[in-house]
């Protein structure tokens, strides 16, 4: 379902999809498309699914530019378990596809895309507990 | 009890009066008054600074993210809250209400199942689809889930699994005498009907008494003239475990969106009952549940199982709805 979200110069992404009820949709399907491909879906077994869904919330609402309150530290954090389990680069490549492709469902265009999965490329260190590289 | 004026929206919290600046939040009006509330994110995120109106409508935007049910039930979060009308509100998030009941009846409806009816001698407000704690003498307690409907039931009947080990329920089928008096608190769940219309479809899937709530729900959308459908599937080892079927029969057959469905892990079953896991019967039947409002009672590993599978089947999270029954006991049977 695509939405006109022609907007002012200068408000988020956030604001142009609708904000917080509309980080309630996006989550509803990146939350599934990840639960139902099987390049990740290991990742998320035995996870309590609400709690797991309001951190995707705060993620997905990070990266369009939302009010958030993610640090770096909560994603090294949140998936340092993780890594015992292989995660890696592939894993957080599958997340900005599905990021991707969620948001242009919703209304998103191409050039938001970039900036988003710039945005989600920004704390793949934190993810991966990797050090911090200079940006850029 | 609100006044607006140039300085802003005067709100009550927990008898308190607090006016709420213009473009402050309930959660920074309350920090400014010195009344604690419990917050974090302060955006909408965290759900820590969840308050509860008693009376007045919270506004929209600060229920986005909460469940129908809870904000059917006054639940919105402080730190999105700009009021600019009445609002009178409650810290006490745990619901904490005590009444006595009498114990009137003593039913078998399964071969380890009982009605247990009590008479409220006083009451506190409740709804079909909750949990309750039920209190004897002693100290004793144990939840159970409400079976009625209080808007058409005037006695409070809960569904007891009978373990014979079980220091409430055996009591409860064995010993207790018919008019003995407990404690019931409460009340707790969130498996209570509040669909986003009532055109909504309704998934109501049970094992075990998990039947109880979800009758509730049941009686309670059908008297409230809900217009979707609604599917009432109960599941048990064998058919030991299916009971009130008559009733859930009588009720399908007057009612045509009404559908009720047991179903057994075990056969040998009589026709009409199916055979096989109950989530695999689900996911036959209804694969496609975009748009629908699940609730989930009974044995927690299959309400969980069932939690993602209604999920990844197109029910949205927040339309899913799940009170898992933990036994204190082992069963003695399963």
């Amino acid at each position: 379902m695509k939405t006109d979200i022609s907007a002012p110069q200068g408000s988020t992404l956030y604001q142009r999809l609708g904000g917080a009820a509309a980080m309630e949709k996006a989550v509803d399907r990146f939350y599934r498309r990840m639960l139902k491909d099987p390049r990740v879906a290991r990742f998320f077994e035995g996870v309590d699914m609400q709690q797991q869904a309001a951190k995707q919330r705060g993620f997905l609402t990070m990266v369009t530019g939302g009010p958030h309150a993610y640090t770096g530290k909560d994603m090294r954090d949140g998936h340092a378990h993780l890594l015992a389990k292989g995660l890696d680069d592939s894993h957080v490549d599958v997340v900005i596809e599905h990021l991707g492709a969620i948001l242009l469902e919703l209304g998103a265009s191409p050039a938001d895309i970039t900036q988003v999965a710039e945005l989600a490329n920004s704390v793949r260190d934190d993810v991966l507990s990797r050090p911090k590289r200079a940006s850029g | 009890m609100s006044v607006e004026d140039a300085k802003g929206t005067s709100i009550v919290v927990d008898d308190r009066r607090i006016v709420v600046r213009t473009g402050e939040s309930v959660l920074d009006a309350c920090e400014r008054s010195g009344v604690e509330i419990q917050s974090s994110c302060r955006a909408g995120l965290c759900h820590l600074c969840r308050v509860r109106a008693i009376a007045g409508v919270p506004p929209p935007e600060s229920q986005i993210g909460l469940d129908h049910a809870d904000a059917a039930e006054g639940w919105f979060l402080a730190c999105r809250a700009r009021p600019s009308g009445a609002l009178s509100v409650t810290l006490d998030g745990a619901a904490g209400a005590r009444a006595r009941v009498r114990l009137v009846e003593r039913v078998w409806l399964a071969k380890s199942v009982i009605r247990a009816r009590f008479e409220w001698l006083d009451t506190f407000p409740h709804r079909a689809g909750q949990f309750v704690e039920l209190v004897r003498s002693d100290g004793l307690s144990r939840s159970y889930s409400i079976a009625g409907v209080p808007a058409l039931d005037p006695y409070l009947d809960l569904h007891v699994r009978i373990f014979e080990k079980g220091a409430m329920s055996a009591w409860l089928a064995h010993e207790a005498e018919i008019t003995t008096e407990l404690e019931v608190r409460g009340p707790g769940g969130k498996c209570v009907y509040a669909p986003a219309s009532l055109d909504q479809p309704l998934l109501l899937a049970a094992t075990g008494t998990g039947l109880a709530p979800l009758i509730g729900v049941a009686r309670e959308a059908l008297a409230a003239g809900h217009r979707g459908r609604i599917v009432l599937f109960h599941g048990g080892l064998d058919e030991n475990a299916l009971y009130l079927q008559d009733v859930l029969r009588n009720l399908a057959a007057t009612h045509a969106h009404f559908i009720y469905q047991p179903g057994v892990l075990r056969g040998p079953a009589a026709a009409g009952v199916e055979i096989g896991p109950l989530a695999e019967v689900i996911d036959r039947r209804f694969p496609d549940l975009e748009g629908w409002r699940v609730h989930l009672c009974g044995a927690p590993e299959l309400v969980e199982l069932l939690r993602r599978q209604c999920y990844l089947s197109g029910a949205a999270l927040r339309d899913i709805v799940a009170d898992p029954f933990v036994a204190r006991v082992q069963p003695t049977m399963r």
